[in-house]
Parts: C-alpha cells; structure tokens; sequence
C-alpha cells in the first residue's frame, strides 16, 4: 500500500457514491485501473452500496397502490378536522422577546442572591448587626465598653477583661472581683448584645 | 419554475431509483388531480390557496408529495404502519404550521425537514421504547413485543439484513445516509432539510457510507479478520 492508495481509498466512498468532481474522479479511475488491492477495496463499497440502494427500491407487501389511496383519504379527513390555518403570519418576536425577558430575570435574580449573600473577603465585611447596632459597638468600643468581632456574628461579641484607658487592672482580689462584676455595669450594646448572663447571686466578700 | 419542475419530475420518480413513475393516488377527484399533476402550478401556489381556504389545493399538495414523504419515512423508519403514521402527521404539522411559510423558499425543504424530524422522533421513541422492553425481559417476564434487530415483517431477507445494519446506525447518519443514497438528494439539498451546514452534511455521509459498509462487510462475511 503506497501513500497513493491511501489518498485513493480516502476517496472511495465519495468515488462509488458519486460525490467526486470530475477531475478528482478521474484519478480515483485511473489509480484503479493499475492498482488491483484499490480495486478490491472498491468492489466492497460497490457492494455495499448495490445493498443500500436495493433495499431502497424494495416495496414492502403492505405499502401497495390501495394503502396510498386510503393514505390521501384519512390526511385529508385529519385536515378537515383541523381550524383553518390563519393567513396572517404569526410572529414569533414577542415569544422570542419573552423568552429572553425571562432568561435575563433568571440571571439577575440568581447573581443578586449570590452576590448579596457574603462578600468575598472577610475585612469587606460589615459589622454584624447594621444600623443601631453598628453605631453602638462603635460607641461602645470607643468608650472601651464592648468590641464585636465584625464578621462572627451577634452572639460573640467579645468583652474585654480591662479597658485600656483605665488603669490596668491589678493583681489583688478586689481588682478580680471588680472585673468580674463589669458585666453588670450598663453597655450601650444595642441590638447586637448578647443574653446578659446573670451575676452570681453570692460574691464572696 | 424550472427547478420546482425539475423537481416535481424527480418526485414522481421512484423514489427508490428503479425509474418507475410513481402515479398519484387513484380515485382522486378531478380538480384535485389536475392541480397535483400540472408542472405549471407551482407549491407556492397551491399553499397560498390553501391559506385562502381551498381544501382541494391542499389535497393536491397531499397528492404530490404523500408517496415522497411516505418513503422517506418508511427508509429512516423501517415499518409500513410507522411510516404511514409519520406521513399523515407530517401533513397535519404542515397544515397547522402553511401560515409560517416562507414564500421566498422551498417548499419540498421545508417539508421534508418536517417530515425528517417527525421520522427521527419516532425512531427515538420506538428506541426507548425497546430500551424499556429490554428492562421487562431483565426482570425476567417473557416480552411478546419486538426484540431489538428483528426484522420488519414486509422484508425479505436479503433486505432484511441491510436494515439490520441501518438500524444499528446513528439516527442523524441514517438520515443523511438515506437522503442521498436512496432518494439521490444532493449535499445541499440535504443540508437545509436537517438544518445543519453543507461540510457537516458531507462529512455525515462520509462517516455513515463508512459506518454502513464496515457493518455491512462484518454482517455478510466479506471482512477481513
């Protein structure tokens, strides 16, 4: 097998299907003509095609002259049945229109749901708890009352155990007791305060 | 014109190749018979006059194209009743659908691609349908209804073996397959019919002549081991 005769079996089908242009046929011919392997490859797609076309021609028992006249009859007995067609054209651009109107609300809806959910970053977040409760961590952290981590959530707002602008807290008992009793002093928490936790009932003195 | 008469010659021709003149159907009215065999009527013409409410312009389409549309069918189908199913469906979907025509084109186009589409339907849906057989026989009830690769009742068995092959073969190579190579379409017919470009229709029937052979060969024995 020459790299010839690849090229001519390539064109074998379209060759014996008679898809060729006269001059590419022409050489196919001529190849076959010298070539006997190319011709038999050809004979197969003769075959092959002889079969096609004869079960093409075959007219099966059942589609005989009578099944077509009754074939016209119940078509035009079905057509009968039907509304007549409307002349006038029907346009089909308000469906289009429609159809796209639809898909771009999908869209829009889909990206806002997923974009107003979370920003992507952390530190673009705002604090938990807009408006009031914004403003009152604020003030309350600027007072060194209370900080709420922006992007936890209202439930772990943090409370420090000192303020920084006081006097830091001392080792003794008494500085303990006072920081634990800080969560009694009144915290312009807001909204975003969590359950006051109630004090113990007994200090010790 | 002289395409449409072209056309209509080559219509009325076997579609088989075998040269036979195909007649239209007996017992038909005369009016209707006169429409349907005269060149000079064009398609165009007889669907404006159905449009304006003439039934028997229409009948005369029917006439024209019903034995076309009917072997077309019958070649992608395999089946006489399937076939003659898919032909008078074709004819409602085009009766419904004569105000959306587009004068400008041809009418055997675009009724032929009705026709092709409804064709490949069916054969879709007797596909699943034998996909859900197949489940019965699995679930071990014996199954009365068609097995996969029987053969039509009307074949022999020479033709028998060539739609065994066919059927095996993928729909949208069956349709190119069977336009070109049964009904002799060209290329560029075929391309609008089944809407998709003249390379893909080409390449189509390159691989479906190669697809239809190598099964052929392997079923007749003529392959080499």
């Amino acid at each position: 097998v020459t790299p010839t005769c690849d090229s001519v079996r390539a064109l074998l089908a379209d060759f014996v299907g008679g898809d060729l242009v006269p001059a590419a046929a022409e050489g196919v011919r001529r190849h076959l003509r010298g070539c006997a392997a190319c011709r038999n490859e050809a004979v197969g797609w003769q075959q092959a095609r002889k079969a096609l076309r004869g079960f093409g021609a075959a007219v099966p028992r059942a589609a005989d002259e009578a099944m077509f006249v009754d074939l016209h009859a119940s078509i035009v007995a079905a057509v009968a049945s039907e509304p007549r067609p409307s002349s006038v054209r029907v346009r089909r651009f308000p469906a289009r229109l429609a159809s796209v109107a639809a898909a771009l609300v999908c869209f829009l809806v889909g990206w806002w749901s997923v974009a107003a959910r979370e920003p992507l970053s952390l530190l673009q977040r705002d604090a938990v708890g807009a408006g009031p409760a914004v403003a009152a961590s604020a003030a309350s952290t600027a007072t060194g009352g209370v900080s709420v981590v922006p992007w936890a959530g209202g439930r772990v707002a943090l409370r420090p155990l000192a303020f920084h602008d006081q006097e830091p807290a001392g080792g003794g008992m008494m500085e303990r007791l006072r920081l634990r009793t800080l969560e009694q002093v009144e915290l312009p928490l807001g909204a975003v305060a969590e359950p006051r936790q109630q004090p113990p009932s007994r200090l010790p003195r | 014109m002289a395409q449409f008469a072209a056309h209509l010659k080559r219509s009325l021709a076997d579609p088989a190749g075998s040269g036979s003149e195909l007649s239209l159907p007996a017992g038909l009215p005369a009016v209707v018979q006169r429409l349907a065999s005269d060149g000079a009527v064009g398609d165009a013409e007889l669907v404006r006059e159905a449009l304006a409410g003439g039934q028997d312009h229409f009948a005369a389409l029917v006439a024209r194209y019903q034995k076309r549309a009917f072997w077309v069918a019958y070649h992608v189908v395999g089946r006489v009743e399937d076939a003659r199913d898919v032909t008078q469906d074709a004819f409602v979907r085009l009766f419904r659908s004569l105000a959306s025509y587009d004068f400008a084109r041809s009418f055997y186009t675009w009724f032929y691609r009705i026709v092709m589409n409804l064709a490949i339907d069916h054969l879709r849906k007797i596909r699943s349908r034998r996909a859900g057989s197949l489940e019965d026989v699995l679930g071990g009830l014996p199954d009365e209804r068609e097995a996969p690769g029987s053969l039509p009742l009307e074949l022999d068995e020479q033709h028998g073996q060539v739609w065994r092959v066919l059927e095996k073969l993928d729909a949208k190579f069956r349709a190119v397959l069977v336009l070109r190579d049964i009904h002799g379409l060209s290329c560029r017919e075929i391309a609008p019919m089944l809407r998709i470009t003249h390379a893909t229709a080409r390449w189509r029937l390159h691989r479906g002549r190669q697809v239809f052979r190598d099964a052929w060969e392997r079923l007749t024995g003529r392959a080499e081991p």
